[in-house]
């Protein structure tokens, strides 16, 4: 099967102009693929790099060197020479990303927040409110809670939200950021169950867990990024 | 797959005025529906820029493509007619300005001044312009009893939210948006803010928006143009100028905000 995602020689140096030119090497050499229906974890140690690898992966960092090419619809995009709306269109089409953090717009309501997510993919229909509520129950996010911007949620209710956003999707690559850090032990099950039926349908996966034991639940593969830092 | 029209070309554009430089060898392409936001400090030469786009000044040098018919190619509004670019400023584009007093009659009726914009269209008929423009008040969350008033008398966000009301309502290809939310404050900011966003989303309406707020362009915008002394130095998808910046002008710009 076709990689989902493949780099080649992916490198990052942050160069801080105002800071005397202070280089950052971070990570150099990364040559990395993901197959549909595998789930890597990016490890490592603190400050390694996996969250700028990551963030590299989505367009959000922009690379020093190397190439990142996504598949989507049986072609492959190059990530770092692509137009920024051909970007934007990847993000809303092909790469769901589940950041730490749920970044709300005030007044726009949690069920808004979700099924604009459908809305943006162009699969908004009849059934799509019975298909949002149920996901939303499978989470345990309460009923009265849903006509309200999740500002004022608690931190696990907000995670839960921002996984709901992306896993209504239809994505082919998926990256989980922490996807369980704010969650008990009983909806991190419920998540990583989701998690699983993703697999089940050939997602691509690529979380940062640090947890050993939830990672060892869902990953099919770990990656070091400590292998790809300079010196 | 992911092809999208053109709407703006600009290659090249520079204008002086006189000796000084406004904005300098200045080039970018805007696609259908994308929001582009020009950032830098006051002098940068951002307003220079969008007086250039939006055909308010003439540049000195350089080539601006505009689309205005789908189905031919862009061209240059530098070698278009006077007469056909009012008719563009009429109806394709709109722009707001900073100071909505300048964007607005301020001795004629909420009601009229967005008719004013709309009269030129198919709508001739009195109540189904009156209809459109209620129907524009309540989707800037204007209150519709305010209608028949003057705007003299509305506040600084009101007018603004007018302003918008009136641009919009045409239905324009592209938008020009000069500080909107400059001179108000903060709550009435966000609460306009907000309005614009989803109202533009459901548009698919391209905007050009200048603003020297981090905040409001990383709100908005899609890709961003950083200038400094007239030049681009910097541009990209937005989160990613923001999150990453590159040039040392932007990493300044980045590293000033304060953390709330």
């Amino acid at each position: 099967m076709n990689p989902s995602i493949k780099t080649t020689n992916l490198q990052k140096t942050f160069t801080l102009h105002n800071q005397n030119s202070t280089e950052l090497k971070v990570l150099k050499n990364i040559n990395f693929s993901i197959s549909p229906g595998e789930c890597v974890a990016l490890t490592g140690k603190s400050g390694t790099g996996k969250s700028t690898f990551l963030r590299m992966l989505y367009g959000n960092y922009l690379p020093t060197a190397g190439t990142i090419e996504v598949l989507y619809q049986d072609t492959y995009y190059d990530l770092v020479h692509s137009l920024e709306h051909q970007i934007i269109y990847l993000r809303k089409h092909a790469i769901g990303y589940v950041s730490q953090f749920l970044v709300v717009i005030p007044r726009v309501s949690t069920f808004d927040i979700i099924s604009n997510t459908l809305k943006q993919q162009g699969t908004l229909e009849d059934g799509s409110n019975e298909k949002i509520s149920h996901l939303l129950e499978t989470l345990n996010i309460k009923k009265n809670m849903w006509h309200l911007p999740p500002m004022t949620f608690s931190g696990g209710e907000q995670q839960r939200v921002n996984i709901a956003k992306t896993f209504i999707g239809d994505y082919p690559i998926l990256f989980l950021d922490e996807p369980t850090s704010a969650l008990d032990k009983e909806n991190t099950k419920i998540v990583l169950d989701l998690i699983k039926s993703k697999l089940n349908k050939n997602v691509a996966i690529i979380t940062i867990i640090h947890d050993a034991t939830i990672r060892n639940q869902i990953c099919t593969r770990e990656f070091n990024l400590e292998n790809f830092t300079e010196g | 797959m992911i092809i999208k029209d053109k709407i703006l070309e600009v290659k090249n554009l520079t204008h002086y005025y006189g000796e000084q430089v406004g904005c300098e060898d200045i080039s970018f392409d805007l696609y259908q529906g994308e929001i582009l936001g020009i950032v830098g400090e006051s002098g940068s030469g951002k307003s220079t820029l969008l007086k250039c786009l939006s055909g308010q000044i003439s540049p000195s040098q350089g080539i601006i493509n505009f689309c205005i018919d789908q189905n031919q190619p862009l061209q240059d509004l530098c070698k278009i007619s006077e007469q056909k670019k009012r008719a563009l400023m009429r109806k394709e584009w709109g722009i707001v300005q900073q100071n909505p007093r300048d964007g607005l009659r301020l001795r004629v009726s909420a009601g009229g001044n967005i008719a004013e914009r709309i009269i030129n269209e198919e709508i001739k008929n009195y109540s189904n312009i009156r209809h459109k423009a209620l129907e524009w008040m309540d989707k800037t969350e204007m209150e519709k009893s305010r209608i028949d008033d003057f705007p003299l008398n509305f506040s600084g966000g009101m007018q603004q939210r007018l302003q918008i009301s009136k641009i919009l309502s045409s239905n324009p290809k592209l938008v020009y948006m000069d500080e909107p939310t400059g001179g108000l404050d903060v709550s009435v900011q966000a609460k306009l803010l907000d309005t614009i966003t989803i109202i533009v989303r459901d548009l698919n309406v391209s905007m050009i928006i200048v603003s020297h707020d981090l905040a409001v362009v990383k709100f908005l915008t899609d890709k961003l143009l950083v200038m400094k002394s007239g030049m681009v130095v910097e541009s990209g998808l937005t989160d990613r100028v923001l999150d990453d910046p590159q040039h040392s002008y932007t990493q300044l710009l980045t590293s000033s905000i304060l953390q709330v």
